[in-house]
């Protein structure tokens, strides 16, 4: 009996309502967990750079035997050797500096070799879809650079809170941009596309999960831009899964798509739940007539935004997965609306309650 | 994940810190860790987040202090252990599988794969049963008979000696057939 026992619990192993993961959510997981993990390691040292640290060693042994000895040589060449070091020797500290480096954050003296760092592992990658891993890998580090500035305000990194989301900003575009290329150009090889999106897909979740846990009281607009912004590129990858699944029978799932959107879903509905909380605090700061006008208008929002989220789920279940992301895209939009009115009822409450005589917050 | 690849891996990682390798090591042990946490939180996606979570402080213990080579599966458990008990603390609760409803018995043969429905109540019940255990029993026969980890591995996770670990383990299976044997009839 005890045979048979075991043998049922071995087979309990594979059952998901036993705890197999999912085998999506393990790939995915995977690719975020990765590119977490890289950002926690050294910037690679480029080809260039380890190139460039040999011949700057070899440089100095060629100066110490041509000029140590004096010989006639030594002093023919001292003019141009000279130059040569300028040139060369400054490189040799650039492997060290620029590890030193990835823990910086804008206002950081070494911020600027970061991503000088950054620009010269894109420049010399000639494959659009490591271009496109690279991007999203640095949009993330800017996503962490946030949340590590915001969590310390004053004046001073308020400014570079907003360089830092800036930069995610203009990273997380250049990614769309660079999706769209591959879309473009490599119809005839779907798995590119497939790859490309997924990459993009996994990376917009980790950054979205970041923004959505960063606590600010200044830059809350611009870091709001930034997750819509976010989350518009990452339904955009979905879109392109859909549509080269469509394409060609191959090795987009069904599943795989249902699993993408239901993240969306919980996404959006985890954001619909801020903002009602959100709705709350700021409607019991107003007058009463005030308050329920605001509220009219927030629940209408709020209602509609719920109903895109249904229509969402009911799609899914249905496979229409066009209409699920059309969706899913629409009540976020309701969302980022709803968040941006707030910000400003909240904003234009502050500034009636600050006492007269102080000056009013601009923004 | 065979032991010595294991070893040869954490050696790796330990002289050399390369995502690709600790890739491989999430590829063998993500789906036994998330399984640990499953049947201790017994909700997808707080074992989801933990297990990242895990891989993540193991990452950082792998780069900051190094681990022994030898003990690495214990120290992988270890931290899961300790997230699913931090996670407790913050939720402020302490949600088991036990008293499952009779109705998840329907949802568990609903996601038995077709070649997989022969004896499938045979295998439901021993799920139930499984759920019906007290944690420290039911940890024990998830990591002996359903992760197969050696007495050795197990005694390193729960922090007591070997012959201690077996004795737990032959409990703990004789507490589930009893509580099969009750459900059965």
């Amino acid at each position: 009996m005890k045979n048979n026992l075991v043998q049922q619990l071995k087979n309990l192993k594979n059952h998901p309502c036993a705890g197999a993961a999912d085998s999506l959510w393990l790939a995915k997981n995977r690719e975020i967990l990765l590119m977490q993990v890289r950002n926690t390691m050294p910037a690679r040292i480029s080809d260039k750079a380890i190139h460039v640290a040999f011949i700057s060693s070899k440089a100095k042994q060629f100066i110490r035997w041509y000029v140590s000895g004096g010989t006639k040589w030594g002093i023919a060449f001292r003019g141009s050797v000279a130059l040569l070091m300028v040139i060369l020797l400054p490189m040799t500290g650039w492997v060290t500096s620029v590890n030193a480096a990835l823990g910086s954050v804008p206002g950081d003296t070494l911020y600027g070799l970061k991503i000088v760092s950054e620009k010269v592992q894109i420049s010399l990658t000639t494959d659009r879809t490591t271009k496109i891993k690279l991007r999203s890998q640095f949009a993330s580090r800017r996503a962490d650079e946030v949340r590590k500035l915001a969590a310390k305000p004053d004046a001073q990194t308020n400014a570079h809170v907003k360089e830092a989301v800036e930069k995610l900003s203009v990273e997380i575009t250049t990614v769309q941009r660079n999706l769209e290329e591959i879309k473009a150009e490599k119809k005839e090889n779907p798995e590119v596309i497939i790859e490309a999106a997924r990459v993009v897909d996994s990376a917009t979740d980790a950054i979205a999960k970041v923004l959505e846990t960063t606590e600010t009281t200044t830059a809350a607009t611009e870091i709001q831009a930034a997750k819509t912004l976010v989350d518009s590129v990452g339904v955009s990858a979905i879109r392109t899964l859909i549509t080269t699944k469509n394409d060609i029978v191959l090795t987009v799932t069904d599943k795989e798509i249902t699993t993408a959107i239901v993240e969306k879903i919980k996404s959006a509905e985890t954001q619909l739940l801020s903002v009602e909380q959100a709705i709350v605090a700021t409607t019991s700061t107003v007058s009463v007539p005030a308050a329920k006008e605001l509220q009219q208008k927030f629940d209408a929002q709020v209602k509609n935004a719920k109903d895109a989220v249904q229509n969402a789920v009911d799609s899914v279940k249905n496979q229409q997965f066009e209409n699920a992301i059309d969706k899913v895209k629409e009540a976020k939009q309701l969302v980022s609306e709803t968040e941006k009115l707030l910000s400003s009822v909240a904003s234009s409450v502050k500034d009636e309650s600050a006492p007269s005589g102080t000056p009013r917050a601009t923004q | 994940m065979k032991p010595q690849n294991v070893k040869q891996l954490v050696l790796n990682l330990r002289h050399h810190p390369d995502p690709q390798v600790f890739a491989k090591i999430y590829d063998g042990y993500a789906p036994k860790i998330y399984r640990f946490i499953f049947f201790k939180v017994n909700d997808e996606n707080d074992a989801q987040d933990l297990t990242s979570e895990v891989f993540l402080r193991a990452w950082s213990a792998i780069r900051e202090k190094g681990v022994e080579v030898e003990r690495f599966t214990a120290f992988l458990y270890r931290i899961a252990r300790n997230a699913v008990i931090d996670h407790y603390r913050t939720r402020k609760q302490n949600v088991t599988i036990e008293n499952v409803r009779e109705t998840e018995i329907e949802n568990f043969v609903a996601h038995t794969p077709l070649e997989s429905l022969e004896n499938v109540e045979d295998l439901a019940l021993v799920h139930k049963a499984l759920g019906s255990l007290k944690e420290e029993y039911r940890e024990l026969v998830v990591l002996r008979y359903i992760d197969e980890l050696s007495i050795m591995e197990i005694a390193q996770i729960i922090g007591k000696n070997a012959i201690a670990t077996r004795v737990a383990v032959h409990r703990a299976m004789q507490a589930l057939k009893k509580i099969l044997n009750r459900l059965s009839t």
